[in-house]
């Protein structure tokens, strides 16, 4: 599990994602890259001050300015599942239709059953 | 050959403390990282101390993703020491250790805004040039 | 690479590591790497009470950047052989620019 892989199973969850100014940014990933560059959903957004705050319905972020992100705890558990989704869809190659398999993990993703909030 | 890599190999599944460049200490686990140094940290506490007042906090976090280039200092954390501050620090709560360890950096910024500007007059451009380190 | 070479003859030596951020660090250098990145094994804190936080570790790498002195012991630097290793890296450079 590498830390984009990570990234990538938090596609339609909620996150916190903290830039290099301090700047702070609550909402659900949308999508992301392998530069770490995020589009956000839904977002507030706290100025480094901490006493500032904006909603945004949609934000994207260049990834270079990021500091750290914080995700759900049980995104470790759906990168788990992923990676042996991936595995079984691996062994079964020139049996099945692959890509069709590979595309129901992604709508697994998506429902997220465990959205919470990410206090900071 | 050493290589950064190796190094966090080593450490991968140990308690760490991760040190930040803006001042955050982190403790957890390490799970995952990659070739940028980019962190996977997973039950991760914060521990936010005030020094002037001896007092520190610990809050409860969860699971980081860190980017590599914001780390200034990781070490493993010995179990036998685990949790261990040296006197005469005391645990506080989070919102009275929080509230003094703003105003403590508060004083700090204030006090390398000035040293920055008398060094100016000199020429000197300070070695940080502009950036904050705990 | 000069002083990526000489730390590494340093490895297993007793050093002080002293951070920008004014915190000093003993230990006994592990490894170093070619960003001047640093390994410190049973690592004390030279002001425990002032930096609280190193308490409980055991091992530190510290990031290269972060890093303002390494004090040395005298003993080990052979500085016969830096003052030459200096020179000719200094020369390899001139004659570079040279055929540059």
């Amino acid at each position: 599990m590498l830390p984009l892989g990570l990234l990538n199973a938090a596609i339609g969850h909620p996150m916190l994602v903290e830039l290099k100014d301090g700047e702070t940014l609550n909402g659900h990933l949308v999508n992301c890259d392998t530069w770490m560059n995020l589009t956000l959903k839904e977002v507030v957004q706290t100025m480094p001050d901490g006493e500032h705050f904006f909603r945004l319905p949609e934000v994207y972020v260049r990834g270079n300015n990021i500091k750290y992100l914080r995700v759900p705890d049980e995104i470790v558990d759906l990168v788990k599942e992923q990676q042996q989704r991936d595995q079984a869809s691996r062994g079964g190659r020139g049996g099945s239709n692959q890509r069709g398999d590979h595309h129901g993990g992604r709508g697994d993703r998506g429902r997220g059953d465990n959205r919470g909030v990410v206090r900071h | 050959m050493f290589t950064t890599a190796a190094q966090l190999l080593d450490l991968t599944d140990k308690k760490l403390l991760v040190i930040l460049r803006d001042g955050r200490k982190l403790i957890g686990v390490l799970r995952s990282w990659d070739q940028f140094a980019n962190l996977v940290l997973q039950d991760t506490i914060e521990r936010v101390y005030a020094e002037n007042e001896k007092v520190f906090a610990s809050v409860p976090r969860g699971l980081y993703l860190v980017r590599g280039e914001n780390v200034l200092m990781l070490g493993e954390i010995d179990l036998d020491k685990d949790d261990y501050v040296p006197e005469p620090y005391r645990e506080e709560s989070t919102n009275v250790v929080d509230a003094l360890h703003r105003k403590e950096i508060k004083e700090q910024k204030d006090k390398e805004k000035s040293t920055r500007a008398k060094l100016q007059a000199f020429g000197f451009e300070g070695e940080l040039a502009g950036e904050v380190m705990f | 690479m000069l002083f990526f070479s000489f730390f590494k003859t340093l490895v297993d030596h007793p050093v002080t590591v002293e951070l920008k951020n004014d915190i000093s660090i003993r230990g006994t250098l592990k490894s170093v790497d070619q960003f001047l990145n640093i390994k410190l094994d049973d690592i004390s804190v030279v002001e425990e009470v002032k930096y609280p936080h190193l308490s409980s570790v055991k091992n530190v790498f510290i990031r290269g950047s972060v890093v303002r002195y390494v004090h040395l012991p005298g003993s080990v630097v052979d500085t016969a052989l830096l003052e030459d290793a200096a020179r000719r890296e200094a020369a390899q450079a001139s004659a570079k620019a040279k055929a540059g």
